[in-house]
Order: structure tokens, then sequence, then C-alpha cells
């Protein structure tokens, strides 16, 4: 019996204190000086970019507009380009504008007129939410400023408390505070690429007020069932009603902008079951489609538009060096044509690529 | 309250060791445990007081009650075949009976209370006390010796009468239909009356005899008027200090009863046959000097009918000796203590009695006890009777169940025979089983004997005496459960002489039991040579059978009645004397003395030599004044014969430092009483010295080797007496002589 | 993109084949049929092939004075009217006497011949003719008995040195396969249940994974070998992973995207299987099967495995009604407690027999969750009655997985039903159990030894129809960590995800190791567990799971669990101490001395007496890793208190488990494994920590660390259950128990004293 007390004893330490084994986000590319240089090179071009000088990340594709998702790519990116000024510049400026509402949710959507940035629509993005407080875990790892780690707690307590719904197949993260469930909670509407997996993981080390490991799990049932015959592709929306899952009647049944991202969050995970599943979706009809990802209706197959910007093609390749070992195309490496979104996923493909199958990329790389 | 937290907290740790102890464990673990409790026993055997008395009985409460549960739930043959399955039960049934009165037992002695010392020295505030001596048929001598020990107690002359209440002459006897009988009743009528006008007691007779001793003691309470009442048997003769020691009590107005121990002086029979009153504490030394205490401590002290003081006040409340059950004195107590009256025991041996002769009265005894309990416990039922607190209840009905003995005896002697016989399987258990229950089990009820009643009862006598008992007491207590009214009192014949050595008139039923047992020894081991199968649960079963063989052959040694050639015991006495021959006086100190006559040892040779069949008279100094003063008054003063007792020279011989004497009382049996008790009974102290002195432990291996020796020895004689006695009884008719050569054979007290 | 990588000549055929047929073909080159017939001396014009019985190598063996074997032979339908001739490639021991020693052989019950066993130093080879229409399509009962009588010894010692052993490479049916040799499409699944064993007697998997293949593919041909595993009951599988697919007896599994196959030169075209995708060849010479699953995608691949392993839970058993019976029972026959089963129904012949030494074997299955402990007893009433005038010195004795564990003696009558033999539940273990029932026969003629004399007198009539075996009440609680194979491949902590199996990357053998396990451990326990390979590229042992890897490549708390078993810190909670205080456990068999030898005595004195001393693993042993030895050991995250509390009453509690398969080299735990399943030893693993020693063919098994106790979902806080675990635990640490019983005992002591006190004057 002694044996366990201690053991338990041990545990809650350990718990309690930061987790400092894991590295920070975005360390495999930067410890590969080629890689290191093209890395920053890229976020300098994606900041005079993107990025206002007062820190908001503009999403120009979207009416030049920010939202907390951007925002949080943009502090996400700057910490893994080790550019400090940049991360507390975005983040300064994501809690004045976008933290209206009265819990510590950001507002997912503001618009930037000249009279100065107008909120919009003050409903949440939790990708957004969770993106943030990612961000702010990877900064307090890399910088050791405790405020960080606070603020992200105080985020997290929030989407715990207000975003995790219980449903059959376990606690399921709601896109949004408001208007996402239907007939007393009976059907809800989610978004599969919501479960950002690198943020959840590195979360579930730092903060208790929910069972994050237990909500990825959910994440990938919720993958599993969205993806049905003939495509086996999942729909950017998803509604689940008891044990029903089906693609949402409330948008459209396509694989599109939204679902892209699910390969390449599922490429990042530190699970290796996961990193497969990420190598599967390079069979998928529709998504290795010649020319780049093209957006599918899910139950026909048919093809609407391919997503032709390189960082959806990269997400491709990314999914093929993962299945075969294929070898990354140098052309896709070029980067500051393209939009704000394109741009990101293509950074991060790069970051992934590092971090997971180094020898995808040509040996000088 | 802090009553109430004790019971919860006993009965909460009861129900928890119930939980644990039936636990489904493996055999072997059930072994360590029964080993190692066994073990521990033995340490905690040591702890002195009552606590440790406690964890010892606790102790050895847990493996009897893994026994008991082992053995109701896994050892009863299935229903299926009746065959087995009656006898099974019956066999569980009597070992239940057992460890119920185990339980009890326990119970009952496990806080024994020592009672504080209380004499009575103020002789003005002394209660008056009347004291009877009901008597039967027993000897006038006999009768006169109690009266005069009776007269000789030391109390104010004015504050205490004795009555002799003879039932023995009541009209309804003096005019029986049977001449003879009228004559020798009036005779002793005679005898008695002027016995009791010599010794100054009130003789009384009733026209009656209805309600035998209890309708006797009636009427000597309706014909006296003390405050206290002392009932005395006919041959139970009080020391001296017997009122001093018990009145003092009474000074707690609600006490109703204080009872002395019995103390015997000559040996119960069983103990005569085997020769074992010199070295083995005897069978009711368990009773007095452990039982009694314990129920004290519960106020629940067994009224015995004799040697006991009662308040008259108590009995006028109940209406005297109630006479329903031919025990009286236990259903009167019951009725007593119901009314919240309470009793109390002086564990010192202030009387001394004399045990039935023969085997045949001795079982008669027993019997009427038997039948008397039974019948308290059917028709008194002390278990429902308002007013008695629980422990009293308990205590009533643990001594009434006790005398249902006879029904497991039986079975247990009988169970082994059914499977070597007929080779029924009562007792379903594998060898390692019956190693790890039932032999831990035996183990310990051994070991608890002999920790709680090691040094009053020797290992195995008890199945010894329960198993000579039982062999008649079963069709007694059949008859008193089929119709509890009908047992009439038949009085214990005292102080039979028995002239040569033969077999008890009961003897018959034992030795055909014990053939029995023989053969089917025989039987055990031819089967245990060619039955290879059956070797381990037959070898289980033949341990057993041997013990049972061991007790029936011990049982014979029993039944022989020796040569009695002493009516009444010798005890060793200290006193001065001087003894008056012709013209010459001669100091003498006597040596021994029963109620027939003394022993003398003359410090130098008298001048006439041979003595033998010459009178003299023989004044004896009394012992106050030499004790106190210690010097033995020289001058021979002249004494005539009213301060004496003339007697006649039995014997003479030589011994180491003198002369030794036997001479023979030749007076009035009111002189002889007098002298008698004055020398036997007054002052108790030696042979209390010698009795205690028995008491001491004996091991049980040293107990089972006594009784294999017993056993031996007299299964071989027994029979072959027996089959002579069936065929020469005609032949050897003639009746030796009785000599009344006292000296020549005298008791060698154990060095 | 035509691959050019470089191709074996079997494989050229088959793509040609392929290409040719728009249908699988399985190449048969010239050198596919290196049968072992070599040993016939004429060679025969017509073609002969084999299809070797199934059976474990220690399953092959025959020992005592009879014994008797049943095997299950499925034969396809178009096979079953060819098989004319079965043969049996034998070798028996020197001491039995060829006149007296003979092996027959009854097929479905009926009787098909009878050999006399010449025995010699090298094998010998003999053939039954088979009389047309035995052999039916499905399950048939191949029932071996052999007899054997010692040339000069009639001691009971000595009919320990008689055995025949069959040779697994050359014991099967032999027929003519008829001429055309090319492989053949399959409809039915079923016959999945005939894939021909290979020369070592195991069953060869080949998982096709052509070069550049993703490594996920890997995951799921091994879950198709593993569905066929099961539905085959192959507890002898022998994996080997391949870029190109296998020519001998065996099978291949070929799954992959369309895309993929195609690159590999696989096409597929429209299939009769009913299954989508799927296609099954066969070659009619080796019977070897070919299995191929494409699909579009990942995901369509998955849908179309579960199809197929859904399809094959469906298939009914057929065949002859005792084929159907030996195959269900073939990992022992499921006990429920409670019910008496007659030996019979196990699988036991009643039989009247004539030698000095009754031996006769039987298997049983207990359920997996079963607690280990001495708190009940199984019994067994036999009905053997003695024809000849026996002596009284026999014995009947029983033995459960190797181990005596009661004994009784024979009443000249023999046993009846109506004494039973109790026998401790201590000795059984969860899942299989193999049991053994010995009865002497000796007569008091015995002594004077005259071989001829002996024959033909029966002495023990054996009536297995009324002699039955039950067991009263199991408790039910899942121990861990624990090795037994229902155990082996660990659940993952969230519920329907994959179990991970973790191998270094460049390390074949252990990969391979790897698979043959999962899917041994699937047929034992006839459920498929999802499985996942994870290559690490450093040492492995960082994630819960099954971890396989040399000793010089494990991490973490798999390194851990092996380093445990070099410092000999063993202290397992359920020793009991009593025996080490009596030291009657710390005696070994070499101790010298007086006082050792009298320990001895009293030690083999209390075992006679039925009673076992010690803990649930019988003595002390080093755990040294040597050549070839495998060792398999198990760890858990420790329950937290009330965490355990909350196990032992019924809640289900999730626990992360590593079980780690390691051995000296890769090599060695490849070997190591080999022999382990070959000889059948997989269902002995015990304990937290085993190690099979493939020298001396034994299972050393020993708990290290502190167990937790699981209430199985079947009663979870049922109170009776709890009191029988806490029995089997208590009944393990004795003076443990013993001294809080006394202590108890005081304490009930103390209140008594007290109320005592209070009450009475």
């Amino acid at each position: 019996m002694l044996k366990t007390v201690i053991s338990a004893l041990l545990a809650i330490v350990l718990a309690s204190s930061s987790a400092v084994s894991d590295p920070v986000f975005g360390h495999g590319a930067r410890e590969k000086d080629a890689l290191s240089l093209w890395l920053r090179s890229a976020w300098r071009d994606y900041k005079s970019r993107f990025v206002t000088d007062a820190g908001a990340v503009i999403d120009d594709a979207n009416k030049g507009i920010s939202h907390s998702e951007s925002q949080g790519y943009g502090m996400v990116l700057a910490v893994a380009a080790d550019d400090l000024d940049a991360f507390q510049l975005i983040r300064d400026y994501s809690f004045e504008t976008l933290q209206v509402r009265n819990d510590s949710l950001f507002a997912w959507k503001v618009e930037h007129t000249d009279q100065g940035p107008n909120i919009t629509d003050i409903n949440n993005a939790t990708d957004g939410d969770l993106l943030i407080a990612w961000a702010l875990l990877e900064a307090y790892k890399r910088w050791d400023n405790p405020d960080n780690l606070a603020s992200a707690r105080k985020i997290l307590q929030d989407v715990a408390t207000l975003l995790v719904h219980e449903t059959s197949l376990g606690p399921v993260l709601l896109p949004g505070a408001m208007g996402f469930v239907e007939d007393e909670g009976k059907t809800l509407t989610v978004n599969p690429s919501y479960w950002v997996f690198p943020a959840l993981e590195s979360i579930a080390q730092f903060d208790r007020s929910a069972n994050w490991a237990e909500i990825a799990v959910v994440g990938e049932e919720i993958l599993d069932l969205s993806q049905r015959a003939p495509t086996y592709l999942p729909p950017d929306w998803v509604d689940i009603s008891g044990f029903k899952l089906v693609p949402s009647d409330k948008f459209p049944p396509e694989f599109g902008y939204n679902a892209i991202r699910i390969p390449l969050y599922l490429a990042f995970s530190s699970n290796a079951f996961r990193e497969k599943k990420a190598a599967d979706f390079s069979t998928l009809h529709g998504f290795s489609n010649p020319g780049g990802p093209a957006v599918t209706q899910v139950v026909t197959g048919a093809i609407q538009s391919t997503m032709s910007e390189i960082g959806f093609r990269s997400i491709v390749a990314l999914s093929r060096c993962i299945d075969t070992s294929e070898p990354f195309p140098t052309s896709l490496l070029q980067f500051g044509s393209d939009s704000y979104y394109s741009s990101t996923l293509q950074i991060f493909t790069v970051l992934a690529l590092a971090e997971r199958n180094p020898k995808c990329l040509s040996p000088e790389w | 309250m802090l009553k109430f937290l004790a019971y919860l907290f006993a009965t909460v740790a009861t129900i928890a060791m119930f939980f644990i102890a039936t636990l489904p464990l493996s055999v072997e673990v059930q072994l360590f445990l029964g080993l190692f409790l066994l073990l521990a026993m033995q340490f905690t055997k040591a702890i002195p007081g009552t606590l440790g008395r406690v964890i010892f009985l606790s102790l050895g409460g847990i493996i009897v009650g893994r026994y008991v549960y082992w053995r109701v739930t896994q050892t009863v043959p299935p229903i299926e075949n009746l065959a087995d399955f009656v006898p099974g039960v019956l066999l569980l049934a009597a070992e239940l009976f057992c460890i119920l009165m185990f339980f009890l037992s326990a119970l009952i002695v496990s806080d024994r209370y020592q009672r504080p010392r209380k004499v009575l020295t103020r002789d003005e505030d002394a209660p008056s006390v009347d004291v009877f001596i009901p008597s039967y048929n027993e000897d006038p001598g006999l009768v006169a010796c109690t009266i005069a020990a009776a007269k000789n107690m030391d109390y104010p002359a004015d504050k205490f009468r004795v009555f002799l209440l003879d039932d023995g002459a009541t009209d309804q006897k003096l005019n029986a239909y049977d001449p003879a009988d009228a004559r020798e009743a009036r005779d002793r009528a005679e005898t008695l009356k002027r016995i009791c006008d010599e010794l100054g007691a009130t003789y009384l007779a009733r026209e009656r005899n209805e309600h035998a001793k209890a309708g006797n003691l009636n009427y000597g309470l309706s014909r006296s008027e003390g405050d206290l009442v002392v009932v005395f048997d006919a041959d139970h003769a009080p020391a001296r200090e017997f009122l001093r020691e018990t009145v003092a009590y009474f000074s707690d107005p609600k006490l109703f009863l204080v009872q002395t121990p019995h103390f015997f002086l000559n040996p119960d029979p069983v103990e005569r046959n085997l020769r074992t009153f010199n070295f083995m504490p005897s069978e009711n030394d368990m009773f007095y000097g452990m039982i009694q205490k314990g129920l004290d401590k519960w106020d629940a002290t067994f009224f015995c009918g004799s040697g006991a003081v009662l308040r008259r006040s108590a009995l006028n409340e109940v209406g005297g000796f109630s006479g329903v059950s031919i025990t009286e004195d236990c259903e009167t107590a019951l009725e007593l203590h119901s009314r919240g009256w309470k009793s109390a025991y002086v564990d010192r041996p202030m009387i001394a009695g004399l045990q039935p002769d023969t085997i045949a009265s001795f079982i008669g005894q027993r019997s009427r006890w038997c039948r008397g309990m039974l019948q308290i416990l059917l028709l008194k039922n002390p278990l429902f009777k308002p007013g008695l607190n629980f422990m009293q209840r308990v205590a009533y009905v643990s001594s009434a169940l006790f005398w249902l003995f006879p029904f497991p005896r039986l079975v247990f002697l009988l169970a082994p025979l059914l499977f070597i016989l007929f080779s029924m399987k009562i007792y379903i258990a594998s060898p390692q089983e019956f190693l790890a229950y039932t032999l831990t089990y035996i183990l310990a009820v051994v070991t608890i004997q002999s920790g709680l009643y090691g040094k009053l009862r020797w290992p195995w006598i008890s199945e010894l005496y329960e198993y000579i008992q039982s062999i008649f007491l079963f069709p007694a207590i059949i008859s008193v459960v089929l119709n509890p009214r009908s047992p009439k009192f038949n009085v214990t014949t005292k102080g039979e002489t028995l002239e040569k050595e033969q077999l008890s008139v009961l003897a018959w039923p034992y030795v055909v039991v014990f053939v029995l047992m023989l053969a089917t020894t025989g039987v055990l081991f031819w089967r245990l040579e060619n039955d290879p199968g059956q070797t381990a649960l037959l070898s289980v079963v033949g341990i057993w059978h041997v013990f049972n063989l061991i007790v029936t052959g011990a049982a014979l040694g029993a039944i022989l009645e020796r040569k009695e050639v002493r009516t009444a015991p010798r005890i060793r006495v200290q006193r001065k004397g001087l003894l008056k021959l012709g013209e010459d006086t001669v100091p003498v100190t006597l040596v021994e003395a029963n109620t027939n006559g003394v022993l003398m040892h003359f410090d130098k040779v008298p001048h006439s030599g041979n003595m033998l069949g010459e009178r003299g008279l023989l004044k004896v100094l009394p012992a106050q004044k030499q004790s106190r003063n210690g010097s033995t008054s020289t001058d021979m003063e002249d004494f005539g014969p009213e301060d004496g007792i003339s007697v006649n020279i039995a014997s003479q011989r030589a011994s180491s430092s003198g002369l030794l004497v036997g001479a023979g009382y030749i007076d009035t049996v009111a002189k002889c009483a007098q002298a008698s008790s004055d020398l036997v009974f007054a002052d108790l102290s030696i042979p209390r010295a010698l009795h205690n002195r028995k008491l001491t432990g004996a091991s049980p291996i040293g107990g089972m080797l006594r009784l294999v020796r017993w056993s031996v020895h007299y299964g071989i004689r027994i029979p072959v007496v027996a089959f002579f006695s069936l065929f020469g009884s005609a032949a050897r008719r003639k009746s030796a002589r009785v000599e009344n050569d006292l000296p020549e054979t005298f008791m060698t007290p154990a060095e | 993109m035509i691959k050019n990588s470089i191709v074996s000549t079997g494989s050229m055929c088959l793509k040609s084949a392929l290409l040719a047929a728009a249908v699988l073909t399985v190449p048969f080159g010239a050198n596919a049929q290196q049968l072992d017939l070599s040993v016939l001396e004429t060679k025969t014009e017509e073609r002969r092939t084999i299809r070797r019985l199934t059976a474990t190598a220690d399953q092959m063996r025959l020992e005592g004075e009879f014994s008797e074997l049943r095997l299950a032979l499925y034969a396809p339908r178009d096979e079953a009217l060819l098989y004319r001739k079965l043969q049996v490639d034998y070798l028996t021991a020197v001491s039995a006497a060829p006149e007296y020693s003979n092996l027959s052989v009854t097929i479905n019950g009926q009787f098909v011949g009878d050999i006399e066993l010449t025995s010699g130093e090298q094998a010998s080879l003999r053939s039954f003719d088979l009389p047309p229409g035995l052999i039916v399509e499905g399950f048939n009962e191949v029932r071996f008995v052999a007899r054997h009588k010692h040339r000069v010894d009639c001691t009971i010692p000595a009919t320990y040195e008689l055995w025949t052993v069959l040779n697994p490479a050359n014991t099967g049916l032999v027929f003519d396969p008829g001429a055309d040799t090319a492989p053949k499409l399959v409809s039915g699944l079923e016959v999945l249940r005939a894939i021909p064993n290979d020369v070592t007697g195991s069953t060869n998997f080949r998982l096709v994974q052509p070069a550049n293949m993703s490594m996920s593919n890997l995951d799921r041909s091994l879950a198709v070998a593993q569905a066929v595993a099961v539905f085959g009951k192959y507890q002898n599988p022998n994996i080997e992973i391949r870029t190109e697919p296998g020519t001998n007896a065996g099978m291949d599994i070929i799954v992959g995207t369309r895309a993929e196959l195609s690159k590999a030169g696989y096409a597929v075209g429209r299939t009769r299987s009913g299954i989508q995708g799927l296609v099954l060849m066969r070659s009619p010479e080796t019977g070897r099967l070919s299995l191929l699953i494409a699909a579009d995608s990942r995901p369509a691949l998955d849908h179309s495995i579960a199809q197929f392993q859904e399809a094959l839970s469906k298939l009914p058993i057929t065949g002859t009604q005792r084929g159907i019976k030996v195959f269900t029972t073939k990992f022992g026959y499921e006990i429920t407690p409670g019910t008496a089963v007659s030996l019979a129904e196990l699988g036991v012949s009643s039989q009247r027999f004539d030698g000095r030494l009754m031996q006769r074997d039987f298997s049983i299955r207990l359920p997996e969750d079963y607690f280990v402990g001495d708190y009940g007893k199984a019994t067994l009433s036999l009905d053997i009655e003695a024809l000849a005038n026996l002596s009284n010195a026999n014995r009947l004795q029983v033995f459960a997985n190797g181990a005596a564990l009661a004994s009784a003696e024979l009443t000249r009558e023999g046993i009846t039903s109506r004494s039973p033999v109790n026998i401790p539940l201590g000795g059984f273990s969860p899942g299989f159990n193999e049991l053994r029932i010995e009865v002497s026969s000796l007569t008091s003629e015995d002594e004077v030894c005259d071989v001829s004399s002996l024959n033909g007198v029966d002495r023990l009539a054996f009536e297995t129809s009324t002699s039955t075996i039950e067991f009263d009440s199991l408790a039910r609680m899942r121990v861990t960590p624990s090795v037994s194979p229902g155990n082996l491949l660990p659940q993952s902590t969230a519920d329907n995800r994959p179990t991970y199996i973790q191998v270094p990357s460049n390390d074949r053998n252990s990969l391979e190791a790897a698979a043959q396990l999962a899917v041994a451990a699937s047929a034992i326990n006839q459920i498929v567990q999802p499985v996942s390979l994870v290559m690490g590229a450093g040492d492995v042992g960082s994630q819960p799971g099954l971890i396989v890897a040399p000793v010089n490549r494990l991490s973490g708390l798999a390194k851990q669990a092996y380093t445990d078993t070099l410092q000999d810190t063993r202290r397992s909670a359920s020793r009991g101490h009593v025996a080490n205080f009596v030291g009657l456990e710390t005696l070994d068999a070499n101790e010298p001395g007086l006082w050792a030898d009298l320990r001895r005595y009293a030690n083999s004195a209390w075992r006679n007496m039925g009673f076992k001393l010690g803990s649930e693993f019988q003595t002390q042993k080093s755990f040294k890793l040597e050549k070839n030895d495998v060792l398999i050991s198990q760890r858990t995250t420790d329950l937290t208190p009330q965490e355990s509390w909350v196990a032992f009453f019924g809640a289900p509690v999730k626990q992360d488990v590593w079980t780690v398969v390691t051995g000296l080299t890769g090599d060695d735990v490849k070997s190591g494994v080999d022999t382990l399943l070959r000889e059948g030893r997989l269902a002995w693993l015990g304990g937290d920590t085993s190690l099979y020693k493939t020298s001396d063919n034994t299972v050393l098994s020993d708990r290290f660390s502190e167990a937790n106790y699981f209430a199985s979902l079947a009663n979870p806080s049922e109170l009776r259950n709890s009191r029988l675990v806490v029995a089997g635990v208590i009944s393990h640490n004795m003076l443990d128990f013993v001294v809080f019983m006394v202590l108890f005992g005081v304490v009930l002591a103390f209140s008594y004293y007290v109320a005592l006190r209070k009450s009475g004057r």
C-alpha cells in the first residue's frame, strides 16, 4: 500500500508543475538551419503582408476582416518563428479588441473600418479560442512568462464550462457558445476541423478543467463516423443527435476549406495512430485530386472546385510524404504570393514536415 | 450508558468475527489458523486474572465457532440417502448440545467472584437460628454424631436450637401395614428420642409422609420461630465455626441464602473402586470450587439442600420449601431468586458428609438429582420465569440442561460403531479436513478444560463419570420427559458396609457394552487390514472408537465394589487426652479418630503390658485451652465417668515412636456422638488441608495413560469375574465375618 | 509507372498471370514442390502432395502404455473425395516391445487400421488406405491410439519411458492433386479452415508488403491474419513480412488500395466472393491460399476488412459430428462453475486398460477472469472398476498443468463416484488448463516380470460417461498485471482504439515475432484485438501497449520491467510468508546438511498430505535470460488507493499497461516465440513475468509488482464474489491472516471483558 501512496503523491506534484519535458512548438524546423532560414524569411513576409502595426492579422481573401482564428494562427506562428515582439503585439491586440464578451473568450469576427475595429459578431469561435490558448501555453514554455499561463488557463476554464457538451459519444467541442444547439441540446452541429489535435495534446498537460485527452479521442471517433462511403471524405459540418451523426443540413455537405485542415492537424499529432489517419487521407478521391485538393460533395463525390493555392496542395503532399515517404516537391516551398489562409497552412505544413518526416524534404533541407 | 456501549461493542465484534471465521478458506489455512490459535491459547493461559481468562476463552471460542460452521455446513450427509442422514443429524445434534453447554459454562465461570470473608464477632446482636436435621432411615449413630456436632457449634447457646425431623417415625410409618416395619420404626424412634434428650435436641415427627423432604422441613418450619433456618442432612456434621462464618452475611436484608460447599471424608464409589481418592480431586470439587463461585458472581448461587442458611421471612413469603419436584432445594431457590431475593456462597468447607457407599446408591442419588432438575426445567421453566435477570436464567437453564448429558454421551459411543460395522458415512470429511477442523476443535476443548478446571478435574475423568451415569440416567430422562410429575423421592442410603469384593448389582449393562465395543474393535482392525480404500477415514474413526473403548474399559473398574470394612471414614487428629486403665491414668496423644473409635499413641509403655480387651475411661482435653496456652496440664486430676468415655482396647501395635493402641467407644450412642463430633467434626482444618493438597493439575497424556492402565487391567478382570459370577454365584454364598479390628487398616495419607 | 524493382521469378509469373487472367493467380515455379517425399523409395509417376495435420509439437506426442490423440482435419469440398491415403511418420521409444506395441487410427469413429510400432533410431513412414466416402467435406476427427508395452521392465517408472512421436512434417493425407496446377479461384471462405501446415507444423502467414506501400497497410493485413487465425483456430502461426507472395504450404495476404496494388502489379477485376474487393485463390498442388483485398481508399479498405471479419464469424462449422466437437474444444472444454460435466463430454473415451499405469489427458477452459486461490475445490468423481484383483498399494493421482494436486487410494473394487477426489482450486490457472489422471493398477503378480503373460488381461474398466468433474464456485476477479494469453495484448485506455505494438524500426525479427504473438493470442482468445504497429526509430517502450524488442532497444517502463528480473528484488505480495518463516520455501535441492534434509522431509510430508505451502508459483527461480530464451513481462501504472478500492468493487478504472517481450537479440526473440508457439506453451504463461526457456521447454512464472484487482464486469460488486476473492488472497499469505485473527480475537476478548465487568456483581 505504501508504494501506491508515494506514487500518487508524486503524480500530483508532477501535474501541477509545467511539463518541461515537451519541446516548444516548431522546434524541429528551428533546429535545421536551412529550414530555419526559410521559416524566418516566410514569417517576415507573412508579418509584412498580413499583420498590421496594431497587431491585427488580416484575412485578405475574406474582405480584409480579422477573426480569432487568424489572431490565434498569428500568435502560434510568432512563437514558432521565435518572434517575441510580434507575439506580444498580436496578443495584446487580440485581448484588447476581441475579448469583449463577459467571459474570457474572444468574439470571432472584427471588421476594420477607418474609425477603428468594429466587432460585428460577438459569438466566439472555439478553434480560434483554442489556438490562442495554445499559443499562450507555447509562449509560456518558450519565454516563461507566467501571465501567459494564467490567461491561457482562464480561457480554457471558460471553454471547458461553456463549449464542452456531453453527447452519446462523449464530451464534444461546440463550434460556438450560441447557435449550434437545437431542441434543448438534443441535436448539435459540430465542425470536425475545430479539433486542433496538437493544441489539445499540449493543453492536456497544463490544464485539468476538462479531460482534453478524452475530447481529442472523441474528435477522432467523430472523424471516423463522418467518413462514409463512397468518398470517405469528412464534411465541414456534421449534426449529432442521440446516436445519429450525419453531414449537417445547415451547411453544404462538402469537404471544403474547413475540413482540409483535418489531415494537417492529424499529421501534427504526437499519437502514432492519428498520424496514420493523416496518411490514409492521401488515398481519398477528391483529396488527392491532381492540381490541388477539391471541394467535393461528400455524398455524391462531385467535385465543386479545386483549392489550387500552394497551402492546400502542400497539405496533400504532406499526407503523401507520411504515407509512402514520397519526396515533398520543392515548388511548394515558394512563399509570398498566396492569400493569408493558404500561407498560414503552408507554413504549418513545413513545420509538420520538419517535425514528422524530414527525410521527405530533399537532403539539403 | 457505558454498559450499553460495552454490550454494543461486544455484539459488533462478534458479528465481525463470525464474518471472518466463516470465510471460505482452504483446508491448509484453516489448519494453520487452528494450530496458531492453540499456540496463542497456551500463552494467554499464563495471563492471571479475568482478562487473561476471557482472552483464553475467546480464542478457544473462535476455534469452536469455526468448527461448528464447518460441521453444520459441510459434513452433514445428503438428505437423499436417509440411512446416513438421520444418524448424521443425531450426531450433529449431540455435538451442538455439547458446544452449547461449553459456551454456557464458559460464560458462567469466566468471571468468578471472590466473596470477602465476614465473621460474626459480637454475640449480642446474633440472630436466633433453628437447625433442622431431617432424617429418614439413616443409622442412629450417624444421626447422633450430626446432632452432637450441631450442638457443639460455637454460637450463643440460647440463640440456637437443634431439631431432629424424623421422617422415619411418622405416624404413618409407626403403624405401617407391615408389622415388622412398624416395629422397626418404633425402635428407631425410641433410640432417636433418647439420643435427642441426651444431647439436648428437639425430636419432631409429623403425621404423614407427603412431599418427602420438603414436607418434613416445612413441618419443622411450622414448629419453630428462629430468624434463620439451617439445614443439615443426616450425614452432614457441621464444624464448630459454621454459624460464625455464615450468619454475619445476613446483615444484608435482601439476602435469603448462604450456601457452603459440601465436603466429604470418604471417597465416592467410583473413587473408592478405582482407588483414586488420595491423589485425584474428586468429582464435586469442580462444582463447589469453580461453578458455584461463578454462579455467585451472577447472584444465582445453587441451593444444594444441605449445609445452607436461609432466612425464615423469605421462606414464609413462598410458603416454605416447595415440593413439586423431587429436588426441592433448587426449586425453592429459583422461586426466591425470581422474587428479587439475593444469595451468597461461602467458599469454605465447614460440613463433613458421607458419600454413597455403593455404585447402586450413587447412581440412585444422581438419577434423583437428574430427574429433579429436568422436572424443574420442564415444569418451572426457568427460561421464561418473570423476575429473573438474564444471567440467572442462563445459570438455571445451564444447571438443568447439564443433566441431559447422557444423550450426547451415548450418541458419541454409538456413532463410530455405525461406520465401522455398517460403513454408513454419517460424518463426511476428508482426512485433511478432519485434521484441520475436528482435531484442532478437540485439542481446543481439552486445553480449555485444563485451563479452566485443570486443578479441579483431571482430563478424561469427566468423560468416565458421565459414561458411568449415562447408562442408567438415560432411561430416567426418558421417564421424566414422558411424565414430568411421576418421579418419587427415594432417599440415598448412606453408611452401608460391603462384606466382600463383588460386582455391583448394576454391573451387567457395562459389561455388555464393553464386550460390544471390544467386538467392534476387532472388526475395525480386520477392515483396516483388507479394505485399503477406506484406510484414511477408518483410521480417523478408529481413533475415536478406541477412545470410547478405553472409557468403557475404565468404567468396568468403577463397578467392581471394593471390600469396605470401615463404616465411617477415619480422620487424622492432633489432640491430647488421659486414659484411665484400671487405677493408673496415662497421658496419650490421639492420632486418628472416626465415629466408632480412636487410635492413640502411648509415649511410654504402661507397666501392665498387654491390654487387649481391657476397658478404660478416656478423657479428651478440649482443643481451645490447649491451643491458647500451649502447655499440657500435667496434673492428672481425677475425672469421673461423666466427663470421659468408656472405651475398650481393640488392637495394640508397636510403632517407630512407641505403642499404637486402637480403642472403640462402648458408651451410649449420645456419648460416642459427642466424643466423635468433638474429635472429628469440630475442626476440619486438617482434612481441608489434606483435600486442598489433592487439587493439583495433571497432564492430558498422563490422564490418558492412567485411563488406559485401568481399562486394560479391568477390561480383562471384570468380564472374567462376571462370567464366573454368572455360573459360580451359587457356590460362594457364605458371608464373611465382620471384625471390628479398627487399628490394623488405617488410611495412610498421600505423602 | 512500371516499377523496375528486382523481381524473383515467382512474382514475375504472378504479374504475368495477373495481367493475362485479370484475376490474381499464384505462381507455381518448378521448385514449388519441395515436399518432403524424398524419403519415399520408389518415385511413382503420379504426382503426390500432402495435407499435414494441424497440431502443436507436444500434441503430436503419445506417451505411456495407452495414449489417445484426437485431431480435427478440415477437408475442402474439392479435395474431400481425393483423399485416399493417410500417411504417418512416427518415431517410437527404444524401450517399447514391438510385438506388443501398436498404433491404431480411427477416422470419424470408423477404424481404419493399425500398425506395429517398430522402435528404432530413424523415423519410419507407414500409410493407411482410406475407404472412399469416409472423409466428408468439413471437419473430420482423426483419432490415433497408441498402445505400448515395455520390453523388459514391468514397474511403473518404466511406463514413462514409453512414447511415440508423430513427425508433423510427413504426417497427413497424401493424394494426387491432378494435372492442372494453376491456382484456382475459390468462392466460399470456408476453405480458410484448411490452411495446410508447413514442414515445421506451423501455419505460415505471409503478409505481402510491396516495397513502397504504406506501413499502415501492414496493420490491415495483420487484422486479416488475426481474423483468419480466429476462424481456423491456428494457435501456432508463423508470420513472414515479405515483398513477394510465398510458394510452399501456408497463406498469402495482400491488402491495399487499388492504386497501390496496381502499382505493385496486382490488378483485381470483378470478384465473385460477395465482399467488395476480396479475391481468394488456392493452389491445388501445395494447397497454398492467397487472399487479396483491395478498395478505393483506406477507409473503404477498413470497411471491406470489417465485412470480411463479419462474414467469417457468421460461417457455420460444418463436418462430421465428431470432427466438429474436436474443433470446438480445441482450446479446452468451456467450464461453467456449478455444473458437473462428464469426462466423455471432455473427449476422454471409456476404455478397458490392461497395463500398469493408466494415463489419460484432457483439457478444460476456465473463465479468463478466474481468480486463482485455494478458497474452493473441484470434485472429480471417477468410475474405475478393478477387473483383476489389485494389490492395495494402487493410487490415483491428478495433475493440472504439470503439477500434482490431489491423490487418493484405490480400494479393492477400484474407485466409485461415491467417494469423489477433491482438487484444490489453487492449482488451476485462468483460461486453458491441461489435466492428467494417472491410475496405477499393479497386481500381486507384478513382482515377477514376465512381459508375455501380462498382455490381454484387463485390469481396469474406466467408464467416462458416468465419471464427472465439477467446479463449485469460482471467484471472478481480473488481476493485472498478468501475462496470461487473455491479457497479453493490453486494451488501450480509450475504448475502440487499437493496441499499439511498438517494435524497433529496422528489426524485422521483432516485428514478425510481435505479429506472431498478436495472431496467436487472437486465435487462443477467439477475439480479434485491433492492433496498430508503431515503428520506433530509437528505443521503444515510451507508449503503453505491446513492446517487442531486443534487450538493448528497450526504454521507459518497458526497460524497468526487464531490469526488475535481474536484481532478484522479488517481493511479490501474494507469497506466503509462513513458508519463508518456517524455511520450507527457501529450500533448494542441493543444500547439504541434516537440517536441510529434515526441512525437505517436512516439506514433502506436508505436500503429500495434500497441503500446498507457499504462493501461487512454486519454487524460487532465477530469471537469467539465456540464448533463445524469451522473457514476457507486464507492468501497469499504479492505481491510487481509492481507485484500487473502486476497481475491487467493480467500477471500470482505466489503466495504462505495458507488455514487454524481449530476448538478448532480435533473432532470440523470434526463435523463442517460434518455439513457445510450436510447443503450445503460450497458455502456460502466468503471473506478471514469465520466462520461456527453450533449452528445457519450461515456463518460469512469478509476480514482481503489486497486483491490482479488478472486479470483472460479469459480477461487479456481488458480495459473494468479493468474499471468495478475499479468501483467495488470504489463502496465499496465511501468516498475515492468522496473526490478524489472533489480534482480532484479543479485541473480541477485551470487549467481552468490559461487558462482563459491567454486569453481575
